[in-house]
């Protein structure tokens, strides 16, 4: 049985025991599926077979001979390339950081736009903005902010201190000191990311009916019970949404380090995705930064699948 | 009303049947089936390929083969040519020289299209060799070596360039001439319109509160080190808020092994020499630049920024960077130095020399247009005012004719100046990308940022760079072409 049935939401609509049928409706369907398939199989299956079968080539389009190396890219990122594990590690430091702390904070924010009682809106959009504004230009932004020495972060930090009589703080080199680099990137992620996963969580938010509450508050439930008990269950489909399209995105990020870092300081920075697109466009090896992209991918997809059947378990069983 | 139902195997058959047409349609070649069909005659009429007598008096004859106004072109069936660009400002004067050629050629379109830096390789080196792409590019010194080994510029025909002329007459040419395996031997495959070293930029107002004199810049290391240390200025928290000196370090050190008559790489041009005495002394001079002088740190803004907003007194850098404190800070006081070098003197050798190297002809584009695109190309060089002018001092260059150089308004230019009084040290080398990122992350950064001893740092950064480099065949390295290699450390792996 499923959520919705189990807490007694309303089912689907019945089906309709007649439809019309217009004149061309077969003809007007099948183009638009067609426009799609035709869509999706050149820029998506045609690209991505395309690549894995390259992935197998020392493909460098420089080149005119492109000879089979059969697993010998795969075998060099796994077991001779240092740098590839120093990216992978990287990669999952800005997932965690950005998932599992990102989607904490997002879930308050959700719960306190939800729980303001006028202004919502107001607050939905000043919180959705940043996903509406261009990466590399807020990355840049950003970037200043970060500015060690006269950027806005450090001399409002220093402003404080000041106002509030404490000793100076150490300056802190955001971006150019290798303990600080990720944190800033996995801060300026979660801002960037923010407005999406608050709209989805505030979404489920809005979706559990406020009897629940009602009938919680009868039976002696507090605040905390009641956030634990049904707020959290009943968001479960939303958070699981969240964080796998989350860990996916996180997986896959690429901008924020090209703008503001370029991988450094001491390649603290440098994710796979940045790694394979210095391999392929820099040393021109297209086959090893194909076969770097499908381990990213077949990273990508076990975590996904391993989420998935976790979470959906857990707001299966849980609720 | 009767509607034909169609079966699910018909429609998937009917999908990938349209799907496959439209991959076929949309990896077609976007020029296919729009050139016109050639008529009698060649596309270009080929006229001398003599150097005459009188070269040096003609004002369009910089390749050494004057440029000669045809009397139609493809026969005047029309044409059309891509020419890409990625730098706005140069695209609007290369739109105004296609507009030029047009107008003396009006059945020729020749299409000049901004591309984004981000992706300009990136379609470059996926569509060039796939038989498509433009007709004609501007190209990136740093690009030289991967596309000249990858058979992706054209050899330059001889009706429009003379090789011996430009050995003679070009600065650095033969030095910077690179064995691309297309085309005869000794083929070249681009002329610069330009010619870049590293320069010196200094704020003429601090510098002068300093009670410095302007026609007395530092010349050696230790000079350097005087006048950086009396222009930096701290907060009272002891930071850094102007600093006196800063530079894009991996050039800094770069240039300095240099000074010091070390090749950046061993002779077969596969692995690179950081491990040695001069890499360490250029290091130390850094690390000390930092931590004993204190004239700069890593948390002061970039170069550039710094320099602009005058939180930083004297920046070394190539001397492009002309062209944006030109374009973006007019009102900004500066003048140019040489670089100092390691002892005062420009011998062995003053620092790298790049080329500002302009367009290059699409080796896979169709015959006639690509003989068109020669001809545009030829055209380029047929004024020597937009040669020396708009190009050269518009960025911070010297024109590489020697002729020009000795133009009044490039003697007067000040970044010209310097640049034309060392260019006689320089080297050609165009350090590819990987080298340039293993520099700066894997030695410098440890050093400045990690805490890291110069030792170690040499190591590693030795072992990362070779391991990087040896992921391809050849770099083709030409620094060896040096002319004063007889100054340079002997027996030199």
């Amino acid at each position: 049985m499923g959520l919705r049935e189990r807490f007694g939401f309303p089912g689907t609509a019945p089906a309709r025991p007649h439809q019309i049928q217009l004149a061309g409706q077969n003809a007007m369907v099948a183009g638009a599926v067609l426009l799609a398939a035709a869509y999706f199989l050149v820029w998506t299956v045609f690209p991505f077979i395309y690549t894995f079968v390259y992935s197998f080539f020392d493909w460098q389009p420089l080149r005119s001979a492109q000879p089979f190396v059969g697993l010998d890219n795969y075998a060099e990122a796994l077991f001779d390339d240092p740098r590839f594990w120093q990216a992978l590690g990287n990669s999952f430091e800005f997932a965690f950081g950005n998932v599992v702390l990102g989607t904490v904070i997002c879930l308050l924010v959700a719960v306190m736009i939800q729980s303001v009682p006028r202004g919502q809106a107001f607050f939905r959009a000043s919180y959705f903005m940043p996903t509406v504004t261009g990466m590399v230009a807020v990355a840049l932004v950003w970037e200043f902010i970060y500015q060690p020495r006269f950027g806005i972060l450090n001399t409002a930090i220093f402003a404080v201190a000041d106002g509030l009589n404490l000793p100076p703080p150490p300056e802190i080199g955001w971006l150019t000191r290798p303990q600080w680099a990720m944190p800033s990137l996995i801060l300026f992620g979660f801002w960037k990311f923010l407005g999406v996963r608050m709209i989805i969580l505030l979404a489920g938010l809005q979706n559990i009916p406020q009897t629940y509450y009602e009938a919680a508050q009868i039976d002696g439930a507090g605040a905390r019970a009641a956030f634990f008990r049904i707020t959290l269950p009943l968001l479960m489909p939303a958070l699981s949404f969240v964080i796998v399209v989350g860990v996916i995105n996180s997986l896959q990020v690429f901008v924020p380090m090209y703008v503001m870092t370029d991988g450094g300081p001491l390649f603290s920075t440098t994710t796979v995705v940045l790694l394979l697109f210095e391999k392929t466009f820099q040393l021109y090896r297209f086959g090893y930064g194909a076969a770097l992209s499908f381990i990213l991918f077949g990273l990508i997809m076990a975590l996904t699948m391993i989420q998935i059947r976790f979470l959906r378990r857990s707001w299966e069983i849980g609720g | 009303m009767n509607h034909q139902q169609m079966s699910r195997r018909s429609f998937l058959r009917w999908s990938a049947g349209v799907a496959v047409t439209a991959a076929v349609a949309g990896c077609a070649s976007p020029g296919a089936g729009e050139t016109a069909a050639p008529a009698a005659g060649p596309v270009v009429e080929i006229g001398t390929i003599d150097v005459p007598a009188n070269v040096m008096e003609l004002s369009n004859a910089a390749t050494g083969i004057p440029y000669v106004v045809k009397d139609s072109i493809n026969n005047g069936e029309p044409i059309t040519l891509e020419y890409w660009e990625w730098a706005l400002d140069r695209y609007e004067y290369e739109r105004e020289w296609a507009e030029a050629y047009m107008q003396l050629y009006p059945n020729v379109t020749i299409n000049v299209s901004n591309q984004a830096w981000g992706e300009y390789w990136t379609k470059l080196t996926v569509n060039v060799p796939a038989g498509q792409g433009p007709s004609l590019w501007h190209m990136h010194t740093s690009q030289l070596t991967e596309f000249c080994d990858g058979h992706l510029m054209d050899p330059m025909p001889d009706h429009v360039a003379n090789r011996a002329f430009l050995d003679e007459h070009w600065v650095a040419f033969a030095e910077g001439a690179m064995d691309c395996p297309t085309g005869t031997p000794g083929s070249r495959h681009f002329l610069p319109m330009g010619t870049m070293m590293p320069v010196m930029y200094i704020n003429t107002r601090l510098w002068e509160e300093a009670g410095f004199a302007v026609d007395q810049p530092p010349q050696s290391w230790e000079d350097l080190r005087t006048v950086a240390k009396a222009l930096t200025r701290y907060d009272d928290q002891n930071r850094i808020v102007q600093a006196g000196f800063q530079a894009d370090w991996p050039t800094f050190h770069k240039n300095g092994c240099y000074q010091q008559g070390r090749y950046l790489f061993t002779q077969d041009g596969k692995r690179v020499q950081i491990n040695n005495p001069e890499s360490r002394a250029a290091l130390q001079f850094i690390r000390d630049l930092h931590e004993t002088d204190r004239v700069t740190d890593p948390e002061m803004p970039d170069r550039l920024d710094s320099f602009a907003s005058e939180t930083t007194a004297i920046i070394a850098d190539f001397s492009w960077v002309t062209s944006v404190l030109r374009r973006n800070n007019p009102d900004l006081e500066w003048f140019a130095a040489p670089i100092p070098t390691y002892d005062g003197a420009f011998p062995p050798a003053y620092g790298n020399i790049r080329f500002a190297v302009e367009a290059v002809v699409n080796p896979f584009a169709e015959p006639a247009e690509k003989a068109v695109a020669w001809d545009f190309w030829h055209f380029l060089y047929s004024d020597d005012v937009r040669v020396a002018r708009t190009v050269a001092l518009r960025n911070g260059f010297i024109p590489p004719y020697r002729k020009l150089i000795d133009l009044p308004e490039v003697q007067a230019d000040q970044v010209a100046n310097v640049i034309a009084g060392a260019v006689e040290w320089g080297i050609v080398n165009d350090t590819p990308a990987v080298y340039n990122t293993g520099i700066s992350e894997a030695l410098i950064d440890p050093i400045l940022v990690g805490g890291a001893s110069i030792d170690d740092a040499m190591q590693q950064a030795e072992g990362f760079i070779n391991r990087e480099l040896a992921q391809r065949e050849d770099w083709n390295i030409i620094e060896r072409n040096y002319k004063h290699a007889n100054l340079m450390i002997p027996d030199q792996p």
